[in-house]
This record gives C-alpha cells, structure tokens and sequence, in this order.
C-alpha cells in the first residue's frame, strides 16, 4: 500500500494549525517527532547486530578480521543475544587467561562447551 | 613528519612506522572567532585567526598579499579515488583555506558488512579502512602544523559496518562523520531494524569522543525530481536524527544539520530557498548547522555552478552556518580534478570574507509579507507530514508506503516516492533480541528544548 496521488490539500488539512503562535507550533513538531522516536529507540534498547557485537570485540583489542571470525560462528551457534564480548570476557576470567587468549582459543575451535 | 612548502608529500614518508603513529587529539574543532580582526588595510568582523602558512586569492597581491580567514569551518569534498591522491589534494585545499576535510569512500562500502583493510583504489572515493584513516591523519598532522590551523577529517558512519566503523574512527582520530540511519534505509535499502540498532551504537560511540554528527538530509535534495518541494520533508528528516541523536547521548553542539539550499536558477532562488533556511534554523534553534552547496541542478558549466555556490554562501552569510561546506564546480561532469577542490574552497572563502559583516548592514525583514508566510507554511507542512506518519503507525511504517522523497510537497504527492519493506532489504533479520541490558541510559529530547 503506498500514497495515493494527492492534490495540495494544504489549505484544508492546516485547520487545526493556524491559529497556533509560533513556538506552539514549535512544541507540536518536537512532541511528534518524540512520538516518532520513541519505538525506535526502544527497539535499539533491546536488540543488536553482528556490527554491534564486533565493534565490542574490535575495542577489546581484536582485529576486524577476528572479530568477524568470532561474531559469525557466534551467530551460527545463536549466541549474539548473549553479547560477544561479555561471553569472550566471562570465558577469560573463568579460564584465567586473558581476553585475547580467550578469543583465539574460540577462533581456534576450542573452548566454546566452557561458553555458557 | 614535517613538511616543507617547496617539497611534494613524500608518501613514502607517511607510511613509514605507521603501525606506531597515534592521533594526537580527538573531537571536533571549531574556528576561533576573533573581533574586529585586523588583516592589513582592513577590519574584520566575521573573521577568525589568521594561517601561519596560506595561498591568498589572485587579487590579494593588490592588498599586500592578505589571507583574511572567515569564521565558519570550510569543507572540503575528496573523492579522487586514489588513497595518495587524496593525500595531495588534502594540502592544497588547506592552503587555501580549508579545515574540514571529506573523505568520500568508494562506491560500494555501505554494503560490505565488516571493516575491510588496506589501501586499495575505490571508484568515486576510497576504501575507508584502519591503514587509510591512520596515514591520513598522520599527513593531516603534518598538513596542520605545515598551514596554523587544526583541519577537521571526517568520513562515513554509515553502512553495515557502522558501529564498528564509529570504533575505528574514534581510535584513528577522526573529527567528524555523517550518521544517519535514514540514508542506509531510503538510499541504500539496508533494512530498517538493523539501520537504527546499529545507528544508537555507533552514536553512542561517537558522542564518547566529541566527534561532530552530520545528517543525511542533503541526499533528499539531491535526489527529489523537485528538489524546492522537499523542504517540508526534510524538516522531518533532521528531527528524526536529532532526536534520535539526543536519545543515545549525543549533546546538541555535536548534532550537525546538513542542509542545502534546494534550487538553482533559473528558479527565483532566494525566494524559494530563503524561507527554508529560516524555518530550519527557527526549529532547530541550538544545533549546529552545516550548509551544503547545491548539487541538484549542476550541469558541466562550471561557470554557472560557481554562480549557484555564491548565491547559496549568500544565505549562509544571511541566516548562519557553521560550517560551510563546498562542491566542486566540475562535479556534475566528472570525478573532480585536483584543481576544481581549489577552486570551491576559494570560492567560499572569497564570498565570505566579501561579504564580512553583512548581517551589521543587512537584515532578513522576518514581517515581510511573502517571507513570512512561506517560513510558517513550510513549519505546518511537515508538522502535518509527522501526523501522517503518527497516523500510519510510525517511521517504519511511512516508509514502507513511500512518504519519502516524494516529488510533491506534503500533503501533495504523487506516489513516486521511495519505498522500503521493513522486514526486506539488505540485511533483513539480523537486529536480534539481547538478553543483556541496561548498559546504556539514554534520555530522549528534541533539539530545541
């Protein structure tokens, strides 16, 4: 469904409008595009992405090449939801080793039955 | 590094123990205003601090060779595709007065969905990669210290590799970046979800870091059939960013709005784009404001172009812009020569300090009759274009039935608009629920609070 072709209604559709001063008019447009905002924000509240899960691991010191490396077999075993970097940085404490030991090792195929 | 003015950039130079090199700041720098500012013969009013090092316009030979500097930040735009040749053109456009430097990146890297590496050629820019931003900024580096002032680099958040790409640049010393979630979605049909998820993470990460946030509201422009009629619409493209903008944390001063003047003649110009520039900075009071030069309606006359891009630094210097961005006159014909980057930035540096202190002398008649009416129409129009969107169920929503760039001016329209599927385009389905929350506290708010 998209617009049907419409001729300029301006004059007829500003009713309600006109007789706001200026900064009323001000508010009104600000309190809409709240309006408008707001789900997208909440919807970024909750949700991530591959990008977002490398860009962590990429500001933890791994290259762009490991982080797309750990972020796509991460998603292949359903595990972005949990957040990249806190699982490479849980698994680095638990292992006592550091978090770049912790990420070649996933990299490596190894430890990722000690992930959860 | 250091460089000298009779030597070439030394690429060589650049590249070497660039592993070890780190920018030396972070953020955006603003020009320094200066009051009453003497430049030889003269007085300045609009003026900021002079260059160590600079190339005068032709005629400054005549006034004892002065290089009086304006005070809006000038852009400008490089898109040589060769990494090294941007390098070049990055000092010559400072010498002559530049210090917001625009990478464009190659055709193509909005949909890589990871950071790539190296120095490969791109077509209509470069690649941006780690490799790329480091020895720019170390020859930016060398560029500054060569010229006196701080220069700005700034490139593209945007993408599917956007937030790590926000990462990159705040590590590398980047100052400036476009961000707009709305362009992956009308101009790269980058799926809706994943766009804005991944537009409050990179926010988030460029507002840690100061780095000045440019909308993408010029692309509407560029791309109507009719650009004039627009202008409605893009007072709700801005206020869709800036308010997302302030969501994640982002303070206005960072919050830049890139607006251009819609038309060219021989459309009655000033009439149709003045009241637009009014309206903008009356709603969007407190934010930044970057004014682009007109694009829509270049041909391969450079002469006209020029002539566009005066009357568009006109209402810069009429109404306000921070920064002043620059086109080059040839872009409407070709990739631009080396040569056309010198020639934008000297024609806005030449208008500007032409027309220093003119808002002393002249001033916008805000009562005029025709001004006055087509400000507020311009206001109503989009506020009724947010009601619509309201009343179809939101953003996602609107676009998925084509109120974008629509070629009739809100409530008009003629069903040539752009339209998206929100669970279509590139990337479709890969903005996932997390189970972790809480990291981040945003707050919303508009601009003008």
């Amino acid at each position: 469904m998209r617009l049907e072709p419409r001729p300029d209604d301006y004059e007829a559709r500003r009713a309600h409008l006109r007789d706001l001063s200026d900064d009323d008019l001000h508010a009104r447009f600000w309190s809409l595009v709240g309006e408008v905002v707001a789900p997208l924000v909440d919807e970024a509240r909750t949700h991530t992405t591959p990008a977002i899960e490398r860009s962590v691991l990429l500001r933890m010191g791994f290259s762009s090449v490991e982080t797309k490396a750990l972020v796509d077999q991460m998603a292949a075993r359903g595990l972005l939801g949990e957040g990249t970097g806190r699982l490479v940085l849980e698994l680095a404490q638990r292992q006592g080793m550091t978090v770049r030991e912790a990420g070649v090792a996933l990299l490596d195929g190894r430890l990722w039955e000690a992930l959860s | 590094m250091k460089l000298l003015p009779d030597e070439r950039l030394d690429v060589r130079a650049v590249l070497e123990d660039l592993e070890h090199y780190r920018p030396r700041r972070a953020g955006w720098t603003w020009r320094h205003h200066v009051d009453h500012h003497p430049v030889g013969p003269f007085v300045y009013e609009d003026a900021s601090d002079d260059l160590e090092q600079s190339v005068p316009l032709p005629s400054a030979h005549w006034f004892g060779d002065i290089d009086p500097q304006g005070d809006m930040v000038v852009t400008t735009e490089i898109a040589s595709g060769r990494f090294e040749d941007d390098l070049r053109r990055m000092r010559m456009a400072a010498w002559h007065g530049a210090d917001h430097i625009m990478v464009i990146r190659t055709t193509g890297q909005s949909h890589i969905d990871h950071l790539i590496e190296g120095t490969p050629e791109g077509v209509g820019g470069i690649p941006v990669t780690r490799k790329q931003l480091r020895a720019t900024r170390k020859a930016l580096d060398a560029i500054e210290d060569e010229v006196g002032r701080p220069i700005n680099f700034h490139s593209y958040v945007s993408g599917l590799a956007g937030p790590e790409m926000a990462v990159l640049f705040a590590e590398e010393g980047v100052n400036g970046a476009h961000q707009d979630p709305q362009y992956n979605v009308l101009y790269r049909n980058i799926n809706m979800y994943r766009s804005f998820v991944d537009a409050a993470v990179a926010k988030h990460v460029m507002a840690s870091v100061r780095m000045a946030q440019i909308d993408g509201a010029h692309n509407a422009n560029a791309t109507a059939k009719q650009a004039w009629k627009v202008t409605p619409e893009l007072l709700v493209q801005h206020a869709v960013n800036t308010a997302y903008s302030r969501a994640v944390g982002m303070p206005d001063g960072q919050i830049g709005l890139s607006t251009v003047p819609p038309t060219a003649p021989p459309a009655p110009k000033l009439r149709l784009d003045l009241p637009y520039a009014v309206a903008l900075r009356e709603v969007f009071a407190g934010c930044r404001f970057r004014a682009q030069q007109n694009t829509r309606y270049i041909e391969s006359d450079t002469r006209e172009a020029t002539v566009t891009h005066v009357l568009d630094t006109l209402i810069s210097a009429l109404t306000s812009a921070d920064v002043q961005s620059t086109i080059t006159p040839d872009e409407g014909r070709n990739v631009p020569w080396h040569y056309n980057n010198v020639a934008a930035v000297n024609t806005a540096k030449q208008s500007l300090v032409g027309m220093d202190g003119l808002r002393e002398m002249v001033k916008i008649d805000r009562e005029a009759p025709e001004l006055k009416a087509k400000v507020r129409e311009i206001k109503e129009r989009a506020v009724l274009f947010l009601e619509a969107m309201l009343n179809e169920g939101g953003y996602f929503a609107a676009v998925e039935e084509a109120y974008f760039v629509d070629s009739g001016i809100y409530p008009e329209t003629h069903d040539d608009g752009i339209a998206r599927k929100s669970d279509g385009g590139v990337a479709a389905g890969t903005a996932l629920g997390k189970r972790l929350q809480g990291l981040l506290r945003w707050d919303s708010g508009s601009c003008a609070g």
